[in-house]
């Protein structure tokens, strides 16, 4: 028998010959001894096969297992999608209640802005109202600066040596 | 009504419906396992490439064109992750060879709970001769679907089947003489 016709017979016992095919193989199986013989090895191996692995189940719980690899994947990526929406809500509800209040912000900015004037109109009139106390300040000021002096030579020599 | 059962919950799942998934992956488990317990003859890769397999597939459900592909469509997912195993396996095992000082376990060698000689010498095979007889004789695919599978004519499918039958005999053979 030829390799051909023994490749017809792998193709035979899987019935996917066609009619005329299979009558051919028929009639030399009727006269070939080592082609009988070699179709019934094939025909136990492959029921071996079938029955090797037939017996092998999918493990028990995996799809539990599967889903919980996909819930775990879904977490942090449903995490990391409301992060990017925080600032963003954030500035909305800025939006919104600079909207909603922007009127009595302006006043309330404008009226802290007239107390910092009036208290630093009244603080000067103090200072000038009470020599001893600007002197003192004078005096406070340069010690303060002359010392700031002294400490930052002493710091550039240090890092210096 | 069993297909029709079966289609419904399939066209469920993606549509993104968590519990026909896991019912799917339920049904399928042990047609995708045994795929790749033949593919890559260790129980521990396969399960670990099984579940990878349904995870990619719970991702790309979506754009499933045929919903009657199903099991087709899922086993493709799943040769293609053992095919990449196989190859890490092989890339391994170049470094370990590259290196003979280090003591590293040769990973192409089945485990301890391969005792079956069908399954030890189905290991020895090519990939190609391998996968054609998981396809027809395990998992039960005409010629035509496998020839869609690998994307070979058909005609290729016939000679491979044959020829790996030949092989996986020849290494029975061996096996019952030694």
């Amino acid at each position: 028998m030829t390799g051909h016709l023994e490749e017809q017979l792998s193709a035979y016992m899987d019935e996917e010959l066609s009619d005329d095919e299979r009558r051919q193989i028929e009639a030399h199986l009727e006269i070939c001894e080592s082609c009988q013989v070699l179709l019934e090895e094939l025909l136990t191996l492959q029921s071996n096969i079938t029955r090797t692995y037939e017996e092998i189940q999918g493990p028990a719980d995996f799809e539990i297992r599967v889903m919980q690899v996909i819930a775990d994947r879904q977490e942090p990526a449903a995490a990391g999608k409301g992060w990017i929406f925080v600032p963003l809500l954030s500035f909305m509800a800025l939006g919104l209640l600079w909207f909603a209040a922007g009127a009595i912000l302006m006043k309330l900015i404008n009226g802290f802005l007239k107390l910092v004037v009036a208290l630093v109109y009244m603080a000067s009139h103090f200072v000038s109202g009470v020599p001893v106390l600007s002197g003192a300040v004078v005096v406070l000021s340069l010690i303060i600066l002359s010392t700031s002096v002294y400490s930052l030579r002493r710091l550039l020599q240090a890092s210096t040596s | 009504m069993v297909e029709e059962e079966l289609y419904q919950i399939i066209h469920k799942a993606k549509g993104g419906d968590q519990d026909a998934f896991a019912e799917l992956v339920k049904r399928f488990k042990g047609h995708v396992y045994r795929y790749a317990v033949g593919m890559l003859s260790n129980r521990m890769d396969a399960e670990d490439v099984s579940q990878g397999a349904f995870v990619k597939a719970f991702y790309s459900i979506s754009g499933l064109d045929n919903e009657f592909a199903f099991s087709s469509w899922m086993i493709r997912i799943a040769a293609n992750l053992c095919k990449d195993r196989l190859k890490k396996r092989a890339k391994e095992k170049e470094f370990s060879d590259e290196q003979p000082n280090e003591h590293l376990v040769d990973p192409n060698i089945p485990d301890m709970s391969v005792k079956l000689s069908i399954e030890e010498c189905l290991s020895r095979l090519s990939i190609d001769h391998r996968e054609v007889i998981l396809l027809h004789d395990v998992q039960g695919y005409r010629y035509e679907e496998i020839a869609d599978m690998l994307e070979v004519p058909l005609g290729t499918v016939k000679s491979r089947l044959f020829a790996a039958r030949m092989a996986l005999r020849k290494e029975l053979a061996k096996e019952e003489q030694g």
